[in-house]
């Protein structure tokens, strides 16, 4: 509901990742999970155009290529504005949730306004000779607030193209309790688990998100695919050696740690990135397949809808 | 549920003894066909319904000593019914009520007269399936199950803001006091005693005996005495049905009771029915199936209400209590629907698993190390302890260690009373409660010291079970109620240890171990959980228009209670909010609902203060 001048307004805050809780003090896996900011930016601007809404219960997402074109770009114009390539986004009930790898932020938009936006927006470089189409006036607070955080760019600078896979829907869970794996047995990957953990912590401490992110993709760029029953095996070892590394558990530690254990014998499945909405909240997790190998206890995986797959 | 009105008064107040014939008389009158004297003397008069429920009936003791509301069982391996004749009344009444709880049990509200009659208890039994509430007029105290049955008194209830407050902001919340200022509250477990003096509230059955002082510390043992005393228990309570609707979700603890009805030969008598969220990750259909499969009994299975506009037309037909409940404006929504079926099949029962997670101890905390080498001088299995606490509570193994050691010397703190939400956020300034941390302490907390870290969570946990179920009177055809919330069975759960309750690192581990033979190996193995996020997220966009217009310009508002501002955006549907906010949210609707259904009624009506 927008009264009188357009207002936007975010708040961001990014919880500290790696602290331990304090002595005493349990939280749960969810608490403990969210490496990003959690609270709910809102944007509240006067959109004139109202383009599709999500009222379904479903969560979806909506790539670039199916969104529609507005009358104002024609063929001899072209949109103003890219997003940004460390920009993933999808929309679900209502709203449209949008992770910055580079700033290591969420930000969440009612969807009506983020979509009346998206004619506007390509992901595509063009050559600097095509003229821009204009912007509606109410779009402009919008604008300027997303250019300012550089979720948007303007048209004309070269940027790699953007990565919109997506993960076939979980179904399967490896957790410690269907573990077979002896302790003892185990213990002889201590060494490289320990190096795992200290690489990923490293990671998180000292590196930002965005080397983090472009590190593991490149990793997988030239590699086969992994192997379910190795992933299986090697996954369970790590998850009965994990309660020895001195971290708490935080799903993008777990996460980053478990992709690092596997790197050490060619095994690199995808991580994955999903939030949701009412409540918003974020996670990640590792997954090959339907099978999930590194979440909380409760295959949070299925109720998240996913956001960014590397 | 079963309704009852008990009147006490001083003997030398011919006030309160005249008001207290006209209450009688007329209750009598409104509704002769219903209410029937159970027991009038001076001092002390009690009416009661014919009950609803074929389990509950009234026991009155002799000599007019008192008078008990409910059910009762001896505290035996057979759990016998017990009749009035049976109960020692001198005895029960000499110790104030101890008497009952240390040697029956049941769903029950006590009304004892002292022997010279100068003195009143009313005690309300730990399982708290039977609500109590009271309220003092003039002298004449007055003690329900239901609110509505007192329209016909001169009652007149102002809104308690600081308890509205308190709701929303600090969850879940069980104190004695109540949305209506003039209406006090017993909780489970509590006994009222009024003298000339007044009236003094004690908490007599007290779990922290239980815990300090019967330990079952043997494994076997205690899985052995876990599975006869669930099946005991739920024996004990079918008996007295012919047919039983059993609510399964597809988790454990509603399995466990489908097992035990079936290896108690009770399978006939049962038809189950499971809830579920069409084409989302809420559906546990499949688990569902399979427990009824394997107890050969039939299974409905009925879609999960989500429109936002019944459920804003339902909020409205939630009956008046003295407390708003955020539970009920879920449950209503399913009604209809169990309803139809209990008819259908002709039930006169509707049970849940419910209790399980307090009990058989859904937890993930890493206490159960501290409670190892707490109550052990040669701790010789603790770093298999740790180890489990660690993958439970996915902490490492150090934390664990550091957090036991600092508990064994004592210096480690309690564990913190886990309040959900961040309610704080939606209350105007002025409103945020002034309540002292003594007020809102748990009673159970309070000289427990020496009660393990984990234990004592446990009794968090328990506190909210044990007070939070309201029946939903005049709606709920049956009564919905869970037999696992039991006070024997929750006795022995406080007395076997954490570690092996959570044997292995699992949650509900002995559980698991106890009833293998009885729940199907996929619900065994299961460790994730149902939800019902996608349903509670239609029902708050979908019925929208109704709570923008109640709580944006509703009582809440106008009574400087909420703050219009923090909650326009959740609404309006230009922010969403978070996991913390989600309990708060629907704290701040099922208030206004109750505030408005209260001041719409005619009597007993109810006033803003100020």
């Amino acid at each position: 509901m927008a009264r009188g001048k357009p207002r936007v307004t975010f708040s961001w805050k990014r919880t500290t990742a790696g602290t331990a809780p304090p002595h005493g003090y349990n939280r749960s896996p969810e608490e403990q999970c969210a490496g990003f900011a959690t609270r709910k930016p809102s944007v509240q601007t006067r959109a004139n155009s109202r383009l599709r809404e999500g009222r379904s219960n479903r969560p979806y997402s909506v790539s670039f290529l199916s969104r529609p074109r507005n009358p104002r770009c024609t063929e001899m114009t072209r949109p103003p504005y890219r997003l940004a390539p460390s920009v993933h986004w999808c929309t679900l009930h209502g709203f449209s949730v949008i992770l910055d790898e580079e700033n290591d932020k969420y930000l969440s938009i009612p969807a009506r306004q983020f979509e009346a936006l998206l004619p506007y927006v390509t992901s595509e470089p063009s050559p600097d000779t095509t003229q821009h189409c204009e912007l509606p006036v109410e779009l402009i607070p919008l604008t300027n607030e997303l250019l300012a955080r550089r979720i948007l760019a303007p048209d004309g600078i070269e940027n790699a193209p953007r990565d919109n896979r997506r993960m076939p829907k979980p179904e399967r869970l490896i957790s410690t309790a269907d573990a077979l794996v002896p302790i003892g047995h185990a213990l002889r990957y201590g060494p490289i688990f320990i190096k795992a953990c200290t690489v990923a912590d490293c990671c998180l401490r000292f590196r930002a998100f965005r080397k983090t992110t472009s590190r593991i993709r490149s990793r997988k760029r030239t590699i086969p695919a992994p192997s379910l029953e190795k992933l299986v095996y090697l996954s369970r070892i790590f998850a009965i050696l994990r309660p020895l590394y001195p971290r708490s558990y935080l799903c993008l530690f777990d996460c980053l740690a478990l992709l690092e254990f596997l790197a050490y014998w060619r095994q690199f499945p995808s991580w994955v990135f999903g939030v949701a909405i009412d409540p918003f909240d974020a996670h990640c997790w590792v997954q090959h397949d339907g099978v999930v190998f590194c979440d909380t206890h409760r295959f949070g995986a299925r109720w998240y809808s996913q956001i960014l797959v590397i | 549920m079963h309704h009852y009105i008990a009147l006490a008064w001083a003997t030398n107040d011919m006030r309160a003894a005249r008001e207290a014939r006209r209450v009688r008389e007329t209750l009598l009158q409104s509704r002769g066909l219903c209410w029937r004297t159970v027991l009038d003397v001076d001092g002390l008069s009690v009416c009661a319904k014919s009950p609803v429920d074929a389990a509950m009936c009234t026991y009155v003791l002799a000599d007019n000593l008192g008078v008990i509301v409910g059910r009762l069982f001896i505290q035996d391996q057979a759990s016998t019914p017990v009749r009035s004749a049976e109960l020692p009344s001198a005895k029960i009444v000499e110790t104030n009520g101890n008497w009952l709880l240390e040697h029956y049990w049941g769903r029950y509200v006590a009304v004892l007269r002292g022997p010279k009659g100068d003195r009143y208890s009313v005690l309300r039994d730990c399982s708290g399936q039977i609500p109590c509430f009271y309220a003092n007029l003039n002298g004449l105290y007055v003690f329900f199950a239901d609110v509505c049955d007192l329209e016909h008194l001169d009652l007149r209830v102002t809104l308690n803001e600081r308890y509205l407050a308190a709701f929303i902001s600090r969850q879940p919340l069980h104190v004695r006091e109540t949305g209506l200022r003039e209406i006090t509250e017993l909780l489970a477990g509590d006994c009222v005693t009024i003298e000339a003096t007044g009236a003094c509230h004690t908490h007599m059955w007290n779990p922290r005996s239980i815990v300090a002082n019967r330990t079952m510390d043997n494994y076997v043992q205690a899985r052995t005495a876990l599975t006869g005393l669930t099946e005991n228990v739920i024996a004990a309570w079918a008996r007295f049905y012919r047919r039983i609707l059993l609510s399964i979700s597809g988790g454990l603890d509603s399995a466990i009771v489908l097992g035990c009805l079936k290896r108690l030969g009770l399978a006939d008598r049962v038809v189950c029915v499971t809830q579920y969220t069409v084409d989302t990750s809420d559906d546990e259909r499949l688990y569902a199936r399979s427990a009824a499969r394997m107890a050969g009994v039939s299974l409905t299975e009925l879609p999960r209400v989500s429109d936002g506009v019944l459920f804003a037309e339902k909020l409205r037909r939630v009956p008046p209590d003295p407390k708003p409940d955020i539970s009920k404006t879920n449950r209503i929504l399913a009604l209809d629907g169990l309803n139809a079926l209990a008819e259908e099949f002709g039930c006169d029962a509707l049970w849940t698993g419910q209790g399980g997670d307090q009990i058989f101890l859904q937890a993930h905390h890493g206490y159960g190390a501290a409670d190892y080498l707490l109550q052990h001088r040669h701790p010789w299995r603790l770093p298999n302890m740790i180890y489990e606490s660690a993958l439970l509570s996915r902490n490492s193994v150090w934390s664990i260690l550091s957090q036991a050691i600092c508990y064994r010397f004592r210096k480690g703190r309690a564990p913190p009373v886990v309040l959900g939400g961040r309610g704080a956020r939606f209350l105007a300034k002025s409103a945020i409660p002034a309540y002292s941390e003594d007020s809102l302490a748990i009673p159970w907390r309070v000289g427990a010291e020496r009660i393990p870290p984990g234990k004592l969570d446990q009794l968090d946990i328990l506190l909210d079970l044990l007070n939070r179920h309201k029946p939903i009177v005049g709606l709920e055809r049956p009564y919905e109620q869970h037999p696992l919330i039991s006070q024997p069975l929750i006795e022995l759960s406080l007395q076997i240890p954490t570690y092996h309750l959570l044997r292995g690192g699992r949650q509900r581990a002995m559980a698991r171990d106890a009833f293998v033979d009885r729940v199907p190996p996929s619900i065994i193995m299961r460790e994730d959980k149902g939800g019902i996020n996608d349903q509670v997220r239609s029902l708050l966009r979908g019925s929208a228009p109704y709570i923008i217009e109640s709580l944006m310009d509703g009582s809440l508002v106008s009574l400087g209670i909420l703050d219009r501002s923090s909650l326009e955006g959740i609404l309006c549907h230009e922010e969403t909010f978070t996991k913390d906010e989600q309990f708060p949210l629907f704290a701040c609707i099922a208030a206004e609902a109750w505030a408005q259904n209260w001041r719409s009624k005619p009597a007993p009506s109810a006033a803003a203060h100020n």
